[in-house]
């Protein structure tokens, strides 16, 4: 087709992608089994839980807002699940999920209604939310159903089980970003005046985003559960800063109406790789924050001017 | 006789203890195009919001062919075929001009999604049956304000509005925009629509409209139809005394003054091509042209925002290398920009700190504010600019319109500036204001000042500039001396043409 067109089709594979084929090829380098299914396997779950709290995080940065509890999500979930499973059997899964959104659907009312600033609402929801976990559930421990873990760390097809998780969100995702809903989650970010005077659903993008963001963070507890087969009320806090450094990596912009669901898995990625190939240079994993932080700004740093020279 | 499309009926806006309508009883006919004038804060932008759902209104009742209504939210007025193009951009840069356009109103698949196909199908359809030529897939961050402009008119007209309100829509556009909007709005009137239409430029409010309501202080304080009125009864009305004072009176520059500013040949990376031209001490030299044909990028780069490529630029005969806007200061050159609330102003900080910005030098000689000294400071400018603003306490943002451009313009004061450019600077402000700053702009001239003005509005280059430089297509089509200017000889060097009275180049 004509030139236009080839430029929008290039813009839209995000640039993040190349990072990440660069930190794969170092980690091949350093470790060539990783190419073997099992290898790509344990990849995989590792970064499935880091990419749905990223697509979380990128969901609600999408409607010009922050989600700070992301991280607490994650460990409420765990601790729900690990503390009912014994008595509610699967239940316990759909309740957690429940949880989780209420809980995301009561941030977005506030946000949306009482319009305070997304970042401040979700600092105290995430302290109430961690706050409760460690309530009901001081000490690490539960129990997990095998058959959780079997499906998380299961590969019944070609490709292990995290990736179809994965995919089915970004397949959902695409469908939700073509209605209306979708539309108006990114005119709100893009301009929140324009969206209401248009006539579309601001307050209710805002509230969709996040409970959207506390469903697939919930998702992210419930494989981690399955991976560690406990709960645990603090396991989830890291998450929520990793959460925000992949989706600056994934392209999403924080002034918001700007970022993809396929360039928050590719920030995970990134992320994930990285952690991997310092545990194969034999590094301790503190390394790791100051890793993140140093790609975070060379990323910010290469877009921004990017941008500036794509400009001129 | 039919009942109106939309009728107010003793409409009334409260802000607690502020009115900013009351009593407003106005009558939209199908087929009819009704201008609604009226300084800065007279109310229109209030009636117009009540009118499209959204501000409630505190009192009133509004009524849509005879029958009560409810306009709660903007959806509701939608839903009727209200629709408005706000004053305020609406726009969603993120998001294409076509996704813009649809906003709210998709088409729709089968499953809800979008339905892509039909969305660029119809947007071309559009953008082509109003005459314009315009990419529905690109991005509307990249378009030029009239673009935008352009794209917010379509986004209304999409819905297939049975009343359109146009809210100071011409504002922002050139000519040949203006001429587009002309044929459309032409065409929805033979349609039988209605349209309200909100301006302060006479020209076009006699142009366009059929009935005219003039506001004032909140309340509608005269109605006719345009066939029986003039430009002069409505500006009139509008400010409550004759303007027969007008534009003060110009200054005969000798021609053999020094120059103050000259500038020879200059090209820039920016697309200007050998400009020249020289400024004289008390000289206000008028830039006219249609939009962007040069006229942002030579004050940009006079303030160092552009880089040469050619050509010079002296202040009183000493070559100046502008590199950054820090070496047009310290040369004496200073600009007052077009959008003041976002580029002039620190507009929720107070007046006191806005006007001290740029001399902090001078109120805080350790580096900590002397209250004295800046007190006096202030009290110094405000005086001297007639600001009128309950406390120099008070957020920048609540002053008006006239206001806020004389804070802009005060805050250099202290700086003893050589050369002031100043872009469109009475866009947005009332008809009564606009006089009392060429005033202000004529008694600094008269201090030695040199001042440059781009507008858009001729009649200001006419009536203020002592000399005029149309530009055409980034370079200068015509010199204006001073017996020379007038709106016949400055359009035709816009479009290009030569008139015999005009000074070639």
């Amino acid at each position: 087709m004509n030139a236009s067109r080839v430029r929008r089709l290039s813009s839209r594979i995000p640039v993040v992608f190349l990072p990440a084929a660069f930190f794969l090829a170092i980690n091949i380098a350093l470790n060539p089994r990783i190419l073997s299914l099992r290898g790509i396997n344990n990849l995989a779950l590792q970064t499935v839980s880091l990419g749905l709290v990223v697509m979380a995080q990128t969901l609600v940065v999408i409607v010009r807002e922050m989600d700070m509890s992301v991280g607490a999500v994650v460990s409420m979930t765990t601790v729900l699940v690990a503390s009912t499973m014994g008595s509610l059997h699967f239940l316990s899964i759909p309740l957690a999920l429940l949880v989780a959104g209420l809980f995301g659907a009561l941030s977005g009312a506030i946000v949306a209604y009482a319009k305070i600033p997304g970042i401040v609402v979700t600092l105290a929801t995430s302290m109430i939310i961690g706050g409760l976990a460690l309530v009901i559930m001081p000490q690490a421990g539960g129990t997990i159903d095998d058959a959780l873990s079997d499906f998380v760390n299961g590969q019944p097809f070609l490709v292990p089980n995290c990736f179809l998780l994965l995919l089915a969100v970004l397949l959902v995702w695409r469908y939700v970003k073509g209605t209306r809903l979708g539309t108006a989650i990114y005119a709100t970010g893009g301009n929140p005046f324009s969206a209401y005077a248009s006539g579309l659903p601001v307050a209710g993008a805002k509230i969709a985003a996040y409970t959207g963001s506390a469903l697939l963070a919930a998702v992210a507890g419930l494989v981690i559960c399955g991976k560690t087969m406990t709960g645990d009320a603090t396991i989830g806090d890291p998450y929520t800063l990793s959460s925000i450094a992949g989706t600056v990596l994934g392209g999403a912009s924080f002034t918001g109406g700007v970022g993809t669901m396929a360039g928050a898995v590719a920030g995970a990625l990134i992320i994930g790789i990285l952690v991997h190939v310092l545990f194969f240079l034999g590094l301790s994993s503190h390394y790791q924050y100051i890793a993140e932080g140093l790609i975070l700004l060379a990323a910010v740093t290469i877009g921004v001017l990017a941008e500036r020279r794509g400009k001129k | 006789m039919s009942p109106a499309l939309l009728e107010t009926l003793g409409l009334e806006k409260s802000y607690g203890a502020t009115r900013a309508a009351q009593d407003v009883s106005l009558a939209f006919q199908a087929g009819r195009v009704h201008a609604l004038v009226g300084e800065n804060g007279a109310g229109k932008s209030t009636v117009i919001k009540m009118i499209t759902g959204l501000v409630r209104p505190s009192g009133g009742r509004i009524l849509w062919r005879g029958e009560p209504v409810s306009l709660h939210a903007p959806r509701a007025a939608r839903s009727l075929g209200i629709v408005a193009v706000q004053q305020e951009m609406t726009l969603v840069d993120t998001l294409s001009v076509a996704r813009n356009i649809w906003l709210g109103h998709e088409p729709l698949s089968a499953i809800g999604t979008v339905d892509r196909r039909r969305l660029a199908l119809d947007s071309e359809r559009l953008i082509a049956s109003m005459g314009l030529s315009l990419d529905p897939e690109r991005l509307v961050e990249g378009l030029s304000i009239a673009e935008k402009q352009m794209v917010e008119i379509l986004k209304a007209l999409s819905l297939e509005p049975s009343l359109l309100v146009l809210d100071e829509a011409t504002s922002t556009l050139g000519d040949r925009e203006v001429e587009l909007l002309h044929a459309i709005v032409r065409k929805l009137q033979a349609e039988g629509r209605a349209i309200a239409f909100v301006s302060h430029r006479m020209k076009e409010v006699f142009r366009f409209c059929d009935d005219c309501s003039v506001m004032k202080d909140g309340r509608v304080v005269f109605q006719d139809e345009i066939a029986q009125l003039d430009e002069r009864r409505v500006i009139e009305k509008m400010i409550g005394r004759d303007m027969s004072q007008g534009f003060p009176a110009k200054q005969a520059i000798p021609d053999a003054a020094e120059d103050l500013l000259r500038v020879d040949h200059l090209s820039t990376r920016s697309g200007l091509r050998d400009v020249s031209f020289r400024l004289r001490p008390g000289e206000i030299l008028g830039i006219g042209g249609l939009q962007g044909h040069g006229q942002v990028e030579l004050l940009e780069c006079l303030f160092g925002l552009g880089s040469a490529t050619k050509g010079t630029i002296e202040v009183e005969g000493r070559r100046l290398s502008l590199r950054r806007s820090s070496d047009a200061l310290r040369a004496g050159i200073v600009l007052v920009p077009e959008d003041r609330k976002t580029q002039g102003l620190f507009i929720d900080r107070t007046v006191e700190e806005n006007l001290i910005a740029c001399s902090f030098g001078d109120c805080a000689p350790f580096g900590f504010i002397s209250r004295r000294k800046a007190g006096a400071l202030v009290a110094r400018i405000v005086e001297r600019m007639k600001v009128k603003a309950p406390d120099i306490k008070e957020p920048v943002r609540r002053l008006s319109g006239g206001n806020q451009q004389k804070v802009a313009l005060g805050r250099w004061l202290p700086s003893g500036f050589k050369v002031l450019l100043l872009r469109e600077p009475t866009r947005g402000i009332d008809v009564g204001t606009k006089f009392e700053i060429y005033g202000l702009l004529r008694e600094l001239a008269a201090t030695g000042v040199g001042i440059i003005i781009s507008t858009s509005e001729i009649i200001e280059l006419v009536g203020l500039s002592d000399r005029v430089l149309v530009m055409l297509e980034k370079g200068i089509s015509a010199e204006l001396a001073p017996g020379a200017i007038s709106e016949r000889t400055i359009l035709a060097a816009s479009f290009g043409h030569s008139l015999g009275e005009s000074h070639e180049r």
